[in-house]
């Protein structure tokens, strides 16, 4: 339901009437979700760029943009010419401003167009910002990614971009509908984005389908194969053990549905034991989190500490107080997590794990975003993990699932991930 | 290649410095070599980088008039410091410091990868020593590789220069 609403976002604005039906859109939707942040002028730029934009394809009818007219909203950590940067933050804008990210200038010379900048939590952490969920207005669209996923699950845009540094994009897509995608680790460049984590953020990105984030992984991400030959269907294990169990009830339940859609449209499903030690390495990704956020942040905040939430702060207290030689193991153990996994993988002869893509539905509240622990191993690992709609609960709550290839298999895992989400729906 | 997952992150300091007598603050990262700073992110390019490792004294700049291997220095430790390069020796061509203008008169240097770091080593050396013997002068050429010239004419440049400043009215070789 989610996804056909989301649908129905103009993906071409070059198009007759596309940006009168984007401005609709807005009237309707954007008061109540506050997915991006105000801009002045939206709709006179975005005129003048969708002009401009039809008069250079009239011109040149050979070479198509492949993401020609193509709306998007910008997670407000992204570099954008034309816009100042916050983060979410209230750190001036001038501290935080740099030359346009390297993502941002390849989507705008694919033809793409921004349709503004999407509201972040702060930094990209966990102070949330006051965009609601879409589907649940009183519940929080998840974080950091906030607006970028509520944007998509309202049908304000068809796709927008964020980032994930624990859970950023697969728990807010699983919370707001959508499809989210993190590839793998530096896939895509991170210049020009106001970093939380360098060692752990990824770029990603949320669409209302799978056939969409396609298009954009062969813009964004470096050396994208295309075709890929995989098989018709891959082989998903489900990684049994402390991992698992820290779903919710309601999770464990969605879960167990949509597995069993999954296998009576004939995918295998395997139970296979992971992550043993999954407390060690949630301690370890959070340490890294911390010490790599202070040395970003340590500037900044000795200049302006007094502006950053408490939440934020208690994160770089943290990271200054780090033991590096336990940062130093914390780095190490990311190596060995992701070889880890995929010996498992070739052992247990499965191609894709599979598990819920947040702990449950959306929580209640905005006042936080909820928790990411179902997305931080993949996260640690560097593995490329999409979040795909599992439909809704008794409750009527959106809930995800998410599927991880391996390293480097990003091409791969969206191949098989049309089939997945079709079969979702069934 | 290193493994993406487990290396460490680039971390960035802003330094600021007066380099030439000009405030520069720039953000660099952490690791970045004072050498490296001086010729990518100020393009003073006068500054010779040979071995890397403070031996061949091509990189020597003046760290608040004291000659350093620049090599051999982060630029994040020059924060608050005054560092002076070749390139403030001499306004231009036409008006050669009075060791320069030693140099050129003696024939000093032939491939010039070295005199920059020669230069500002013996225009602190001088400061600090007006009249020189040639013991002297070669004891502070010492920490100077030269391949092309032999030293000889290096040694009388400085003994010209230290002569000249003698008989200009008992002045000394300073640093502009």
């Amino acid at each position: 339901m989610s996804a056909l609403l989301a649908a129905s976002a103009p993906s071409d604005l070059t198009r007759p009437g596309a940006l009168e039906a984007l401005r609709r859109r807005f009237d309707d939707r954007e008061s109540e979700v506050l997915a991006f942040l105000p801009e002045e002028g939206r709709w006179e730029r975005l005129a003048a760029e969708v002009s401009a934009l039809a008069d250079a394809a009239a011109s040149r009818p050979s070479a198509r943009a492949p993401l020609l007219g193509l709306p998007l909203g910008i997670k407000d950590i992204f570099r954008v010419d034309g816009f100042p940067t916050s983060a979410g933050s209230s750190l001036p804008p001038e501290v935080l401003a740099g030359p346009q990210s390297v993502a941002v200038t390849r989507l705008r010379e694919a033809g793409a167009l921004v349709a503004g900048k999407t509201v972040t939590t702060e930094f990209a952490y966990f102070a949330p910002g006051p965009t609601r969920n879409p589907v649940a207005p009183g519940r929080t669209p998840g974080g950091s990614s906030s607006g970028s996923a509520a944007a998509v699950g309202a049908g304000l845009v068809p796709a927008a971009i964020g980032s994930q540094t624990i859970g950023s994009i697969c728990r807010p897509a699983a919370f707001c509908g959508v499809v989210g995608f993190k590839p793998t680790y530096e896939r895509v460049p991170r210049d020009g984005v106001i970093p939380l984590s360098p060692s752990l953020d990824h770029v990603g990105w949320l669409t209302a389908d799978v056939d969409l984030a396609l298009r954009l992984a062969a813009v964004l991400c470096d050396g994208w194969r295309s075709p890929v030959a995989v098989p018709a269907r891959p082989v998903l294990g489900v990684p049994e053990g402390p991992y698992l169990e820290r779903a919710s009830e309601g999770g464990l339940v969605a879960f167990a549905v949509a597995c069993t859609r999954l296998k009576a449209a004939g995918f295998e499903v395997r139970s296979t034991p992971a992550m043993e030690d999954f407390a060690a390495i949630d301690t370890r990704h959070r340490l890294l989190v911390a010490a790599d956020a202070w040395q970003v942040h340590r500037e900044w905040f000795a200049r302006f500490g007094d502006r950053y939430h408490t939440e934020t702060r208690g994160l770089l207290e943290r990271g200054r107080a780090a033991d590096p030689v336990a940062v130093a193991k914390a780095r190490a153990g990311r190596g060995e997590l992701r070889d880890d996994l995929e010996a498992r993988m070739d052992a247990a002869g499965i191609d894709l794990w599979l598990s819920p893509a947040a702990q449950g539905p959306p929580p209640q509240g905005l006042g936080a975003t909820g928790d990411p622990v179902m997305n931080l191993p993949w996260t640690h690992a560097g593995m490329p993990a999409v979040s795909l709609p599992a439909g809704r609960d008794a409750d009527g709550l959106p809930h995800g699932v998410q599927l991880v290839a391996r390293t480097g298999c990003d091409e791969e895992l969206l191949a098989w991930a049309g089939s997945l989400a079709e079969a979702l729906h069934q | 290649m290193a493994d993406p997952l487990t290396r460490e992150p680039a971390t960035t300091v802003t330094v600021t410095t007066r380099v030439n007598g000009a405030e520069q603050t720039h953000t660099v990262e952490a690791r970045l070599l004072l050498s490296d700073f001086l010729r990518h992110e100020l393009g003073l390019t006068g500054t010779h980088v040979g071995c890397e490792h403070g031996v061949c004294g091509a990189c020597t700049v003046l760290l608040d008039g004291v000659p350093v291997r620049s090599c051999l220095l982060l630029a994040a430790q020059v924060e608050g410091h005054e560092v002076t390069t070749v390139e403030a020796l001499a306004p231009g061509p036409e008006n050669l410091h009075p060791l320069q203008q030693a140099f050129w008169d003696s024939h000093a240097l032939q491939c010039g990868f070295c005199t920059p770091g020669i230069l500002l080593t013996l225009v602190a050396f001088l400061k600090e020593n007006p009249r020189p013997s040639e013991d002297e002068v070669r004891f502070a050429l010492s920490g100077n590789l030269c391949r092309c010239t032999g030293y000889q004419h290096i040694v009388d440049a400085v003994l010209l220069a230290a002569q000249r400043a003698a008989t200009q009215a008992g002045g000394e070789v300073a640093p502009r």
